[in-house]
Formats: structure tokens, C-alpha cells, sequence
């Protein structure tokens, strides 16, 4: 890969997406670049905004390799900010609106931040306004002391991901989203005549697919509630030829009862978690399209999409794009792709480490593969099915889950002895969390319940309190290493032993 | 037992989805207050939870979840009768 400088009054680097950034405002000024409600920026005008917002962050002692929470909510203000801190080599890192103050503590702590901005004042913040923006700006600057290990090449942080069901920070560098946009382009074929609705969380959807659409000059429509009738009319309104969204969209979509279609759209992708056959048919009959699923692994990018046969070969993920290579590992050791297995990925734009504890990428691979934990197998055509996973994430409506995570927010009531967190299928969610509880003390069940509730509310985001919190006598460990077994654990106490109190 | 779901969803959606800073009532334009995705699958595990009601995509609408005061009406409305009759 090849990527100059961005040309800054604050900063050079060597290497950095800030550039394609401004490429593209050479090459398509006045272009829409985003759309966000009654607001739009021309590229011209978000490539002058970036470079505008980079003397107030300097101001503020934001300063090269410095690790910078965003917490926005979707909006221009959270890509020009992003470009802007990129502009000044800071590492970004994502906050998710809806996490509870707790949790983004654990994360300030984990990774290290130097600074969060955000559109709340607190004590002590900086406010930065910009003719531009949709408001202030406040930039509350930490203590934390800067990691040495993460250099000027780092661009993105995502404090997610991990095969064993733990938060680790997925470091990603500028050179590494650059080469996995590349590959990921050659299955979306993202130009500058496409306009994308979306209406993911950037929080979450950021480097492989923003960062593209902004270095093809695409227009992105920002909407910001998932509704069918605010996504038809923001398709329809803007003639836009690319949805990207996640099956709880597309069950809102095909369960709309008008007459309208999606005429303008030349696909429809799906991410984050697998979509279920009978939706994906439902789509198809309402819209007349078929919803391309996308395989992305934050470890890796964008390995798969189902562009060619999504009509019928609906459950598939696709085959590999032209720049991956797809290895299933079974148990037998069978090197057919078409045996059951666990799914293992090589290519360009791996990540650069795992932040928490610092882990190169190179210490993670198996000889050049990144074995992403899910479970599949590939037809005679080379199509990727996915069956499962081997780890212990849950994926509710595409936001994941850690249950090591909740268990540890679990295990800090005193009336818990011991709690494992794992998931189980949900119609409209594709799963969520359910817990098993060993209570240290008796209590009468509800009583637990509630007080279970009232912790977990006030410590994580909604979609990762269990939704089911059974009470266990004992749960189930692996002999040898004594680690929990993730998984109903039978002689459910609301079922084994009368309690007289519930 | 409706007024009481009205309270308790103004008091979820002040407490977990918006800013402290947000008035929320029971007639408040929620979608123009920043209701997204991530809250909107957040409110519905919510109902799920408090009130056993698993609300059906088709039933998910701008009408339906503009405010508090449809939303409970729609909870109530899809709750077992033996629950709704107790108040």
C-alpha cells in the first residue's frame, strides 16, 4: 500500500487515511458527502472542516499517538472529528453512546485514553466550537499515561472483539484499513455515483466501510432511527442505490404493510449477524431484492460477500473476495473446505495487536491465519456457510456481547457467588444473554432478581443484561482447567428445590 | 396499570436512553429526542423483560413508538388479559 502524508499545518506522518480524505476533495469538491437530516457537507467543505478542527484539538493538548475517545452519536461531526484527529496521528477510539458510565470508565482505564470528546459538558472539559459542527464540542482531557506500544502508524482502536468471549481493543493502523478497504471494494464496488443510507452505529461500523465510502466520494445518508418508514423515505428521497444494515432493519423493512419500494437500490448488504433465511425470502418477495450478507471480522475486514448468488443461495455469507483466502479446520484435520469446521482467514489489513493485554497480531496468527471462531463450511462452489461459534460471544441484533464481561458485573453483588453468562436464540434478536446464578446467600428469588437487575442497569448497556437470570445450585466447570462451561446449567433452582419465600 | 407502564417506560427511557439532560413525558416526540437503533432494540428488550410482551415487527412503527404514551398502549394491548385486569 501506498498513502502520503495528509498536508496539515499540525502534523506529518508518513502514512495516513487523512490523505484519501483529502484526495477525494480535490477530486470531487463539491460533491454531497453526508447527509445528516437538514444538514450537508460537500467533500470540500468536510475536507476544510477536518483541517479547521485540528487547531482547537492541539489547543487542547490532544497531541500525536494520543488515544482519543469519541463518544458521538452518527452525525458529520463524528467523521470530521475522526478524520481531524487522524490528521493529528491520534489514535481513535470508538465510545458507544449507550454505554453506562462504568463501562466507559473500563475503557478510559483499559486503553489508556488521553481524552474523550463529546457533546456533554463535564467538569474541567474544553469546549470546542466550530462554525460547521451541530453544536459544542467538549473535550475532557484524562490523566492517563500514553502507551509507548502504540505508535503514529496506529489509527483506530475498537475495544471489542477477542475468540474467547473477553474484551481485548482491536488496534488497527491507518496502512492496515487502507489495504482492507481495497480488498473489501473489489465486493461492494463502492463508487462515487453510490449514496448509502446508513443506519448502523459508527461506534461500531467505522473502518472498512466509512472510511471507503469517503475515499470514493460516495454520499453517505445519515439516519439516525431504524424505523421502516424513515429508511424507505431516505432511500427513495435520495435516490440511493445502497443499504447497509443489520436483519432487525431489514425484519422492520419486510413487515412494512405500504405499497412502497426501494427502486433506486443496486444492493442491500447485511452484517453483523447471520440473517435468517425465512427473513431474507420475506425481503425478497416485499422489495424485489435480495440482501447481500457480508462476512466482516474486525480482526481482518470484510472477507465475504454474498454478492452473485444471495437469490438462492440465501444462507450464505458468499465466497471469499478475490484478496482472501479461506482455510476449515476440522477436527480430523480434513484440508476440505467442504468438511465442517472452524473458518480461518488470511489476506491483507490484519490488525496490528490486541491492546488489552498487548497482544501483536503476529503472536495471534497461526502461521499467517487468523481462525476467527466460527464454525462453517463451503459448498462445491466455494460459498462460506456458517453454522456457529466456538467461542462464547452473543450477538444480539449485532451488538456484541462479552460474557466475561457481565459475569464480572454479576460476580460484584455480594449476594453472587458465581454467574455465567451465555446466549440463546430470540426471534426478532437473533439471541441474547441469559444468566445462571449460585446465589452466596439465600434470598428469596425475586428479591435476587431485582437486585441482579437494579446492578446490571446501573453498570452495562441494556442489550447485555441478561434477559434471563436463572438461579443454579452449582455451574458447571471443565476438569482440568476449572473454567466455566458457557451453557444452560441444568437444575434450574426455580425448578429443583421449592422455595417458600419466592 | 397503563399510567403505570407510561411511568415506567418515562422512567427507563430517562434513566438508561437519554441524556439526563432530555425531558421525557409521556408525550414526548421520542425519534425527534434521538431515538436510534441501539436504543430502539434496547427499549423493546426493556418491554420484553418488565412486561413478558414481545412486540411484533409489523407492529413497530412511527406512530407506535413516537411516544410513551403509544408505546404503553401497545404494551398493554399486547399483555395477557389475566395481567391487564389487575388494576
Amino acid at each position: 500500500m501506498m498513502i502520503r502524508e495528509p498536508e496539515t499545518s499540525c502534523q506529518n506522518t508518513d502514512q495516513n487515511l487523512a490523505y484519501l480524505l483529502r484526495i477525494t476533495a480535490q477530486n470531487y469538491p463539491n460533491k454531497v458527502a453526508i447527509i445528516d437530516g437538514t444538514r450537508s457537507i460537500t467533500y470540500s467543505e468536510l475536507w476544510m472542516m477536518v483541517q479547521s478542527l485540528t487547531k482547537p484539538l492541539m489547543e487542547a493538548g490532544i497531541r500525536e499517538g494520543a488515544c482519543i475517545g469519541i463518544r458521538l452519536p452518527n452525525s458529520i461531526d463524528y467523521i470530521g472529528l475522526t478524520y481531524a484527529l487522524w490528521c493529528m496521528s491520534a489514535v481513535v477510539v470508538p465510545i458507544a453512546m449507550e454505554l453506562k458510565l462504568p463501562e466507559i470508565n473500563r475503557l478510559c482505564t483499559t486503553m489508556s485514553l488521553q481524552a474523550v470528546i463529546s457533546f456533554s459538558p463535564s467538569e474541567g472539559a474544553r469546549p470546542v466550537i466550530h462554525p460547521q459542527a451541530g453544536g459544542a464540542y467538549y473535550i475532557a482531557m484524562l490523566s492517563s499515561p500514553k502507551d509507548h506500544r502504540i505508535t503514529s502508524a496506529a489509527a483506530f482502536i475498537r475495544f471489542s472483539s477477542g475468540t474467547t468471549g473477553r474484551c481485548k481493543g482491536v488496534l488497527l493502523t491507518h496502512a492496515g484499513i487502507y489495504d482492507r478497504i481495497q480488498a473489501a471494494n473489489k465486493g461492494l464496488h463502492i463508487t462515487a455515483d453510490d449514496t448509502i443510507v446508513w443506519v448502523l452505529s459508527m461506534a461500531h461500523h467505522f473502518a472498512a466501510t466509512i472510511v471507503l465510502f469517503c475515499s470514493q466520494g460516495a454520499t453517505i445518508v445519515l439516519v439516525n432511527n431504524p424505523l421502516a418508514n424513515s429508511i424507505i423515505e431516505a432511500v427513495n428521497r435520495n435516490k440511493a442505490t445502497i443499504l447497509y444494515a443489520v436483519p432487525f432493519h431489514y425484519a422492520l423493512l419486510s413487515a412494512d404493510r405500504t405499497a412502497r419500494m426501494l427502486a433506486s437500490l443496486r444492493a442491500a448488504f447485511s452484517t453483523t449477524t447471520a440473517l435468517p433465511e425465512s427473513l431474507a425470502a420475506k425481503f425478497l418477495l416485499r422489495y424485489n431484492i435480495a440482501i447481500a450478507q457480508v462476512y466482516g471480522i474486525i480482526e481482518l475486514g470484510l472477507v465475504c460477500i454474498n454478492t452473485s448468488h444471495a437469490a438462492d443461495k440465501l444462507p450464505s455469507v458468499g465466497q471469499p473476495l478475490p484478496d482472501y483466502r479461506i482455510k476449515i479446520v476440522s477436527d480430523d484435520n480434513d484440508k476440505s473446505t467442504s468438511k465442517l469446521g472452524t473458518i480461518c482467514f488470511t489476506g491483507p489489513g490484519f490488525f496490528e495487536a490486541y491492546c488489552a493485554p498487548f497482544t501483536l497480531a503476529q503472536d495471534v496468527l497461526e502461521d499467517g491465519w487468523f481462525n476467527t471462531g466460527d464454525i462453517g463450511y463451503c459448498d462445491d462452489d466455494g460459498f462460506l456457510y456458517i453454522c456457529g461459534r466456538c467461542n462464547d460471544i452473543i450477538n444480539v441484533a449485532g451488538e456484541k456481547v462479552f460474557p466475561f464481561e457481565v459475569e464480572t458485573v454479576l460476580n460484584e453483588l455480594d449476594c453472587v457467588k458465581e454467574a455465567c453468562v451465555y446466549r440463546e436464540t430470540h426471534p426478532l434478536f437473533g439471541e441474547i444473554a441469559v444468566a445462571d446464578v449460585v446465589l452466596a446467600i439465600p434470598l428469596p428469588l425475586n428479591e435476587a432478581r431485582a437486585m441482579i437487575h437494579e446492578h446490571c442497569t446501573k453498570n452495562l448497556a441494556m442489550y447485555k443484561i441478561p434477559a434471563v437470570i436463572n438461579f443454579v445450585p452449582e455451574i458447571s466447570k471443565t476438569p482440568v482447567t476449572g473454567k466455566i462451561i458457557h451453557g444452560r446449567h441444568l437444575q434450574d433452582m426455580d425448578h429443583a428445590q421449592p422455595n417458600p419465600e419466592r | 396499570m397503563l399510567a403505570d407502564i407510561e411511568a415506567e417506560i418515562v422512567g427507563y427511557l430517562h434513566m438508561v436512553i437519554f441524556d439526563p439532560s432530555v425531558l421525557i413525558e409521556r408525550d414526548t416526540d421520542l425519534l425527534a429526542a434521538g431515538l436510534d437503533s441501539i436504543a430502539l432494540l434496547n427499549l423493546l428488550l426493556f418491554i420484553e423483560k418488565q412486561y413478558g410482551v414481545c412486540i411484533p415487527e409489523e407492529t413497530i412503527t412511527e406512530e407506535t413508538i413516537r411516544n410513551v404514551k403509544n408505546i404503553a398502549a401497545l404494551v398493554y394491548a399486547l399483555m395477557p388479559p389475566d395481567l391487564t385486569v389487575q388494576s
